[in-house]
C-alpha cells in the first residue's frame, strides 16, 4: 500500500460508497490493472465504485486531500492506455452507475448515469423509435461515460458524428470533488463551450457523472449493402469516389481479407465470402426514394471500381448479421494470435489506398500480420497486428510498427487517432502533431481545470522528455 | 499610450496605411484599428499589447460587435480582414482550410466551386468572415440540417495573447487528437484569442433545391404544422414561422420550408411535405433560394440600428415561451418582428428602434426571465449600451463562470483581449 492510501483513507472511502464500491484487495485488483492496451499494466492502490455524483464527489474530495492521483474508468475497453492506472493512484470506476434517469421522448434526449452501457440507451430508445447514434465496436461493454472521456466514435458517426456532437449536458466531478452542473439543456453553450472541450478530455478535467445525450429518430428506410472486393485496392477507391461525389450514406466500413477470415471463423460469422479480398460494407438511410437513388448512385461506382458482388440485406435479421460481423470483428482476431495491437489513425479520404497499402507494407517488413478493419468513410483506419505479448521481440516489432504507422500517417496530413484517444499509447507522437507552445497551450488549459494535475496523471501530453514516455510503452519484464 | 503613439507603434508593424479607425460598437468610441497581413504580423501586434499593457479587440468585419457588452478598456482593434485565401481545399475530401478574414460571401464561392455548400448560412455573407462567424458561434438559418457551427470546425490555427501561434484540432473529418480548445474558441468573442484560420467541413452541393410556403390560419395552427413535418420522412435545411411587422401594422404569420439534396429524394421530400401542409406554394431552385436568403436576411435583425433578442429553449416548451414572449409584445405595444424555428426551438425577436433604453432594458429582462423559467435563454443583441446598464446581454447567471475566469487567465494572464465584453464579464 502507498503512503496515499493508507487504511485511515481506505475506511473512509468505505463509509461513503459501502463495502461492495471499494476494492483494495491485490487479488481483485489485478482486474483494473490495465485497459484494452493490455501492453501496460499497472495496480492501482484501490478501486472505488460510487453509485451516484454525490458518492462519487465525497470520493474524490478524499483522494484529493490525501494527494491521491485519480484514473477514471468505464468498462475499461479503451484501446490507448487512457484508463491505466498510475501507480500509487485510485481508480475511480462507474460501473455501479448505470440507470437511465431520465427518457424524453418530446424533446428527444436522455439523462443517463455515465456507467450506462452504450447500447443499452438504444435498446430503452428504440421503444420510442429514437436510438443513440454514437456506436463503437464495442458498444456491448463500453460506457456512455467511457466515451465522453474519449470523444468515442463508431460506423455510424460517419453521417451522425462522434460523441461531442451528442451530448447535451454534463454534471462533472472536479479534482477536488467539487461538482460542476452543466446539466441544462442550451442550445448553444452560455460564456465558453466547457461542454465542447470535456469531452475528449480522456480523463483529466475530471469525471462525468450525469450525462444528457440527443437521441436520434430512427429511419423509415435503411439499406445494408456488402459489396465484395477481388483487391483491397478497389474497396479504398470506392470509398473515395463515394466521397469526392458528395453521397452521404451512413456507414462505410472496410474489411480485409485477414480479417473475413477470422470473422467467418468465429461466432460473429456473418456470411463474408471467404474468397474475397475485401468486403465493403456500405448502409443508408433515410426516406425510400433518398435510400433508393443514394444506393443506386454509390453501387455504380462500387461496380465501376471493380466490387465482383453485391449482396443486399433483406431483412433486419440479415442487417444485424452483417453487423454483427463487422462489431465482433476484433473479438475475433482471438482466433489469429492471442493478442491484438489495434492502431486508430485518420488519413485524408483520397489517399485512403496509398496508406492502407503503406500500413501493411510496415508491418510485413517486421514479419507481423496485419489486419485491416475500418472506418472508411471517415478516413479512420485500424491496421491491427496480431501478435503474442509474451514474446518480447514480437512486442518490440509491433511497438516500432505503430510508430512508422503514426510517422507515416501524419506526414500525408493524417492524425494520430480518430476515436480511440491519445492516452498512453500515442502520447510521444503528440509532437509529430502539433508543436511546443500547442501542446503548453493544452498544459494551460488542463492547469485551470486540475492545477494539481492529479486527474488521470501522465497521460496524452509529453510533458516529460519524450524518452521517458516511450519507457511507459515498454511491457514489464 | 495615448492614441497618436498607438497608432503609430500599429503603423510600424502593419504599415501605415494599414492603420485606421473603427469604434469597438456601435455605440462606442472610436478605436485605433490595425489590420495585419499574415498570423506573424497578429502576433507581433499582441506581443506589442502584452509588453504595453493595452486592451485589444479582435475582429473581423465588426458585424457582430453589438452582440457584446461594453469593454472596460480598448486601445485598438485588430481586424483578421486582410487575412484573406484558403491555406489548403480539398474537395475530393470535403475539406476547407481558410484564413480567418475572408469573408462568408467569397467563402461561399469558393466552395461552390469545388461543388460543395458551407455551413453556416448565415445573413449578409459579406459583411462577415469566417473567423468572426466562428468566434461569435453565430450557426445559420440551416441548422435545423447541419446543426450549430460549432460541429464543423475542425481545427484552428490561433493567436494567444502573448503573441503565441497555436493550434488545434486538424484539417481531417473525424480526430480526437489532444484537447478540442477550438471548441472552447469557438463561440469567445475574441476573449482567449485571435483565430486566424479555420478548417471547416463542407457539404454537398444541393442538386435541387424547394422552398415551400405556407399561410397558416394562425400562430397555433403553424406550430402545429411545423410539428408534423418534424413526424415526415424529410430533412428539411430550416423551417421557419415568422411575423414581420410593416409600417400598416403586425403582419400575418407565414410557414416557410426549405429543402435540398439529391434530385430524388427532394421530389420525395416535397411531396410529402406539400400532402402534409395543403395549399402551399413551392418555388424551385433559383427562385426558391433567392426566397430562402431574402427570409434569412429579413428575420436576423442584425442591422446595427435595431436591437434584438435571440430566445431558445427546449422544444416541448416552444409553446409556452413563445406565448408568453408575444404577450410582452402585445404589453409594451411593440410592432411584432418574430422569427421562430420552431424544431430547433429559437426565437428571434426584432426590437423596434429609437425606443428609451430603460424600457428596452426592461422588456429585455421581463423576457429573459420568461426563457429562464421555461429552462431557455435569451441574449440581447445590438441593444444600445445606455439599456444595457447592468444588464448582461448573454445570461444572468453561468454554471462554471469561475472555471471559465481560470480558463481566461491561463490563456490570457497578462488580460490583452479587452474584458468585460463576454457573458459574465469575461
Amino acid at each position: 500500500m502507498t503512503p496515499g492510501v493508507d487504511a485511515a483513507l481506505l475506511a473512509q472511502l468505505r463509509a461513503v460508497t459501502g463495502e461492495a464500491g471499494l476494492i483494495s484487495d491485490p487479488t481483485r485488483l489485478l482486474s483494473y490493472e490495465c485497459d484494452g492496451l493490455a501492453l501496460l499494466q499497472q495496480r492501482p492502490a484501490c478501486v472505488v465504485l460510487p453509485r451516484t455524483t454525490d458518492e462519487c464527489a465525497r470520493a474524490v474530495a478524499l483522494l484529493h486531500r490525501a494527494g491521491v492521483p485519480i484514473v477514471g474508468r468505464g468498462a475499461g475497453t479503451g484501446l490507448s492506455g487512457g484508463a491505466t492506472p498510475v501507480e500509487g493512484g485510485a481508480i475511480v470506476g462507474l460501473a455501479r452507475m448505470r440507470e437511465i434517469l431520465a427518457l424524453d421522448v418530446e424533446n428527444r434526449t436522455a439523462r443517463v448515469q455515465a456507467g450506462l452501457v452504450n447500447v443499452d440507451l438504444s435498446f430503452a430508445a428504440e421503444q420510442h423509435g429514437l436510438f443513440y447514434a454514437p456506436d463503437p465496436s464495442s458498444q456491448h461493454a463500453c460506457t456512455i461515460g467511457g466515451n465522453i472521456g474519449e470523444n468515442s466514435g463508431g460506423p455510424h458517426c460517419f453521417k451522425y458524428g462522434s460523441t461531442n456532437r451528442h451530448v447535451l449536458g454534463l454534471t462533472i466531478v472536479r479534482h477536488d470533488g467539487s461538482v460542476l452542473d452543466l446539466s441544462r439543456v442550451q442550445l448553444d453553450p452560455l460564456g465558453y463551450d466547457l461542454l465542447g472541450l470535456f469531452v475528449g478530455s480522456e480523463g483529466m478535467f475530471g469525471i462525468a457523472t450525469e450525462i444528457v445525450v440527443q437521441l436520434m429518430p430512427i429511419q423509415p428506410v435503411v439499406e445494408t449493402v456488402l459489396a465484395i472486393f477481388k483487391d483491397l485496392d478497389g474497396a479504398c477507391d470506392s470509398v473515395s469516389d463515394v466521397i469526392a461525389a458528395g453521397h452521404e450514406p451512413v456507414a462505410l466500413e472496410i474489411l480485409d481479407r485477414l480479417t473475413i477470415e477470422a470473422v467467418e471463423a468465429s461466432i460473429f460469422a456473418a456470411g463474408y465470402p471467404k474468397d474475397a479480398e475485401a468486403v465493403l460494407l456500405i448502409e443508408c438511410e433515410g426516406s425510400e426514394a433518398e435510400v433508393a437513388s443514394s444506393l443506386d448512385e454509390i453501387l455504380a461506382v462500387v461496380r465501376r471500381r471493380g466490387a465482383i458482388d453485391v449482396r443486399r440485406a433483406r431483412n433486419a435479421h440479415e442487417r444485424k448479421k452483417l453487423w454483427a460481423g463487422r462489431k465482433g470483428a476484433f473479438g475475433a482476431m482471438g482466433r489469429i494470435a492471442p493478442d491484438l495491437y489495434v492502431a486508430d489513425v485518420v488519413v485524408p479520404r483520397t489517399k485512403l489506398r496509398e496508406l492502407v497499402l503503406g500500413t501493411t507494407r510496415i508491418a510485413h517488413e517486421r514479419g507481423l500480420k496485419l489486419s485491416n478493419v475500418f472506418h472508411a468513410g471517415d478516413g479512420n483506419l485500424h491496421p491491427n497486428i496480431s501478435y503474442d505479448r509474451r514474446n518480447p521481440d514480437e512486442v518490440r516489432r509491433v511497438l516500432e510498427a505503430g510508430d512508422e504507422i503514426m510517422e507515416l500517417v501524419v506526414k500525408a496530413g493524417g492524425s494520430l487517432t480518430g476515436e480511440h484517444g491519445v492516452g498512453l499509447e500515442k502520447q510521444a507522437a503528440m509532437t509529430q502533431v502539433f508543436d511546443e507552445p500547442s501542446l503548453r497551450t493544452m498544459c494551460a488549459v488542463r492547469d485551470a481545470w486540475d492545477p494539481q494535475r492529479r486527474m488521470n496523471p501522465g497521460k496524452l501530453i509529453p510533458v516529460h522528455a519524450c524518452r521517458e514516455m516511450r519507457g511507459a510503452l515498454r511491457p514489464k519484464a | 499610450m495615448n492614441t497618436t503613439s498607438v497608432n503609430a507603434a500599429l503603423a510600424q508593424i502593419v504599415g501605415a496605411a494599414h492603420v485606421s479607425a473603427q469604434r469597438a460598437r456601435f455605440d462606442a468610441p472610436e478605436a485605433p484599428l490595425a489590420c495585419p497581413a499574415s498570423v506573424g504580423e497578429v502576433s507581433e501586434l499582441l506581443k506589442l499589447a502584452a509588453r504595453d499593457s493595452l486592451r485589444v479587440v479582435p475582429i473581423g468585419l465588426g458585424s457582430k460587435l453589438g452582440w457584446c457588452g461594453a469593454a472596460e478598456r480598448v486601445d485598438f482593434l485588430l481586424s483578421t480582414r486582410r487575412l484573406v485565401g484558403a491555406v489548403s481545399h480539398e474537395p475530393a475530401d470535403g475539406t476547407l482550410a481558410v484564413r480567418a478574414g475572408e469573408s462568408m460571401a467569397e467563402l461561399n464561392e469558393r466552395v461552390s466551386r469545388g461543388g460543395h455548400r458551407l455551413t453556416p448560412d448565415v445573413a449578409r455573407p459579406a459583411s462577415c468572415t469566417i473567423g468572426g462567424v466562428v468566434a461569435a458561434g453565430q450557426s445559420g438559418i440551416d441548422r435545423l440540417r447541419f446543426g450549430p457551427v460549432r460541429h464543423h470546425v475542425l481545427g484552428v490555427e490561433a493567436v494567444l495573447g502573448d503573441g503565441t501561434i497555436t493550434r488545434s484540432g486538424g484539417r481531417l473529418v473525424k480526430n480526437v487528437t489532444g484537447f478540442d480548445l477550438h471548441r472552447l474558441y469557438t463561440g469567445s468573442h475574441g476573449t482567449l484569442c485571435v483565430l486566424t484560420e479555420i478548417a471547416l467541413r463542407l457539404f454537398p452541393a444541393p442538386e435541387r433545391e424547394a422552398w415551400i410556403t405556407l399561410s397558416p390560419r394562425d400562430l397555433a395552427h403553424g406550430l402545429e404544422l411545423a410539428r408534423a413535418a418534424r413526424a415526415l420522412p424529410l430533412r428539411a435545411v430550416s423551417i421557419t414561422l415568422a411575423s414581420l411587422a410593416t409600417p400598416a401594422g403586425d403582419a400575418p404569420w407565414s410557414l416557410h420550408a426549405r429543402l435540398f439534396g439529391k434530385r430524388a429524394a427532394v421530389e420525395a421530400e416535397l411531396a410529402a411535405l406539400c400532402a402534409s401542409w395543403r395549399g402551399a406554394q413551392v418555388q424551385e431552385d433559383v427562385a426558391a433560394r433567392a426566397s430562402a436568403d431574402a427570409l434569412r436576411d429579413a428575420t436576423s435583425f442584425s442591422e446595427s440600428s435595431q436591437a434584438s433578442l435571440a430566445l431558445a429553449c427546449e422544444p416541448a416548451q416552444l409553446s409556452k415561451l413563445l406565448s408568453d414572449v408575444l404577450a410582452l409584445l402585445g404589453e409594451a405595444t411593440w410592432p411584432r418582428h418574430v422569427a421562430v424555428q420552431p424544431l430547433e426551438a429559437r426565437i428571434d425577436l426584432g426590437l423596434p428602434p429609437h425606443v428609451a433604453p430603460a424600457l428596452l432594458r426592461d422588456f429585455a429582462r421581463r423576457a429573459r426571465a420568461v426563457a429562464t423559467r421555461h429552462g431557455g435563454s435569451a441574449h440581447v443583441r445590438n441593444a444600445p449600451l445606455e439599456a444595457l446598464n447592468g444588464l448582461d446581454p448573454f445570461a444572468d447567471e453561468l454554471p462554471g463562470l469561475e472555471l471559465m475566469r481560470e480558463l481566461r487567465s491561463q490563456l490570457d494572464p497578462r488580460g490583452v483581449f479587452a474584458r468585460g465584453r463576454f457573458a459574465g464579464g469575461l
